[in-house]
């Protein structure tokens, strides 16, 4: 018998109401995401990418369809269950970084194991080595605002892998930064990845991403167009 | 004329907390997306309002300590402008003004502004629970 998948989409559908127009992002989009996949979802703008990965990632409500992540359903699960799941189980890397900006780097990555009550002790053996592992040992003070955007982009890989997730939903992480940083953030989350077993989805315009994805999923008019395996 | 200035009271500390809540959405929008729920939103806010309340009480404690003090004991001399006597409507004053407080108005006072302040806080912080990260943290 083949293993559940982490993420299972069933005929997804999204129509956002625009004035009086409805924008249908997503039309019945069927997919599964395995546990330690490294996968990259392609399109044109416009084709769905972020929208799926918002679904995925309980930000917002599908219209129709079904989402299910390590076989909950998410539609069946209230306002406090998905923010938990959101907590526990999804870690969030966004284009734009989205750090806190009155934080610390530690603080940024430390802020998921605090909401979930973990000991500081345990917190700070657990941040000190993820800054360590994303090459910040030594930045742990400075504020966003004095790391580069490469750097940014590491403390919210840190932040997002931090509690142990089933899965890092990745929108657009290199579109912010030069490809040579685009290069090592992705080797980081390679890494990641391949020792840690850490299963990424990412939403991607960046061919060097795409090169880099062991699955390559290209999304049109928010449906699967084709499901590329490497 | 105390409850307007209660009611202006009020007014001033909402706006304060609500356009501290409105400059945060984003921020709000990214806690909610890693995990904080509302109701642990709604606390924090809560608790943001609790000590504005008591950091504003002590400040304006403060504050006012010196010239209350001042004011109580020594007053203000009026003799240069009004001469040896002051006289109302037939009474005659001490052209020395002192103030006094009486401590009963004290405490209403005081405690009016905390709780003004706190439930000041009850609308903004159930506010910030409903945001939307999705549309607080678009890329821009």
């Amino acid at each position: 018998m083949d293993a559940q998948p982490i993420i299972a989409l069933r005929d997804v559908t999204k129509v956002y109401r625009q004035g009086s127009v409805d924008v249908h992002a997503l039309r019945g989009l069927t997919m599964d995401v395995e546990a330690g996949e490294f996968t990259a979802i392609c399109g044109p703008s416009g084709s769905g990418k972020t929208t799926m990965l918002n679904l995925i990632g309980a930000l917002d409500a599908m219209t129709s369809g079904s989402i299910a992540l390590e076989g909950r359903e998410l539609a069946s699960l209230n306002k406090k269950q998905l923010s938990e799941l959101r907590r526990d189980r999804i870690g969030f890397v966004f284009q734009a970084y989205n750090l806190m900006p009155v934080l610390t780097a530690y603080e940024n990555a430390e802020m998921v194991l605090w909401v979930q009550g973990v000991d500081a002790a345990t917190r700070r053996e657990r941040v000190m080595g993820l800054l360590e592992q994303v090459g910040l040992k030594g930045m742990e003070n400075r504020r966003p605002s004095e790391l580069s955007g490469g750097q940014q982009q590491r403390v919210a890989i840190a932040r997002a892998i931090a509690s142990n997730p089933a899965v890092v939903l990745a929108d657009e992480p290199t579109a912010n930064v030069d490809s040579e940083t685009a290069e090592t953030l992705l080797d980081l989350m390679e890494e990641l990845n391949r020792e840690q077993g850490v299963t990424f989805v990412f939403s991607t315009h960046d061919p060097q991403v795409m090169e880099r994805a062991r699955r390559v999923v290209r999304l049109v008019d928010g449906r699967v167009a084709s499901d590329e395996r490497r | 004329m105390e409850i307007l200035i209660a009611i202006l009271v009020a007014a001033g500390i909402f706006n304060t907390m609500f356009v501290s809540v409105m400059e945060r959405l984003r921020e709000f929008g990214i806690m909610l997306a890693i995990g904080w729920s509302p109701g642990r939103l709604f606390r924090m806010i809560m608790m943001e309002s609790a000590w504005l309340a008591v950091l504003g009480l002590a400040g304006a404690f403060l504050i006012t300590l010196g010239p209350y003090l001042y004011l109580s004991s020594t007053g203000l001399d009026m003799t240069a402008i009004y001469g040896g006597t002051v006289e109302v409507a037939g009474v005659g004053l001490d052209p020395v003004l002192k103030i006094g407080i009486f401590p009963r108005n004290a405490v209403l006072i005081g405690l009016f502004a905390v709780l003004a302040t706190i439930a000041s806080g009850i609308y903004p912080a159930w506010r910030a629970g409903r945001v939307q990260p999705v549309e607080t943290i678009k890329v821009v």
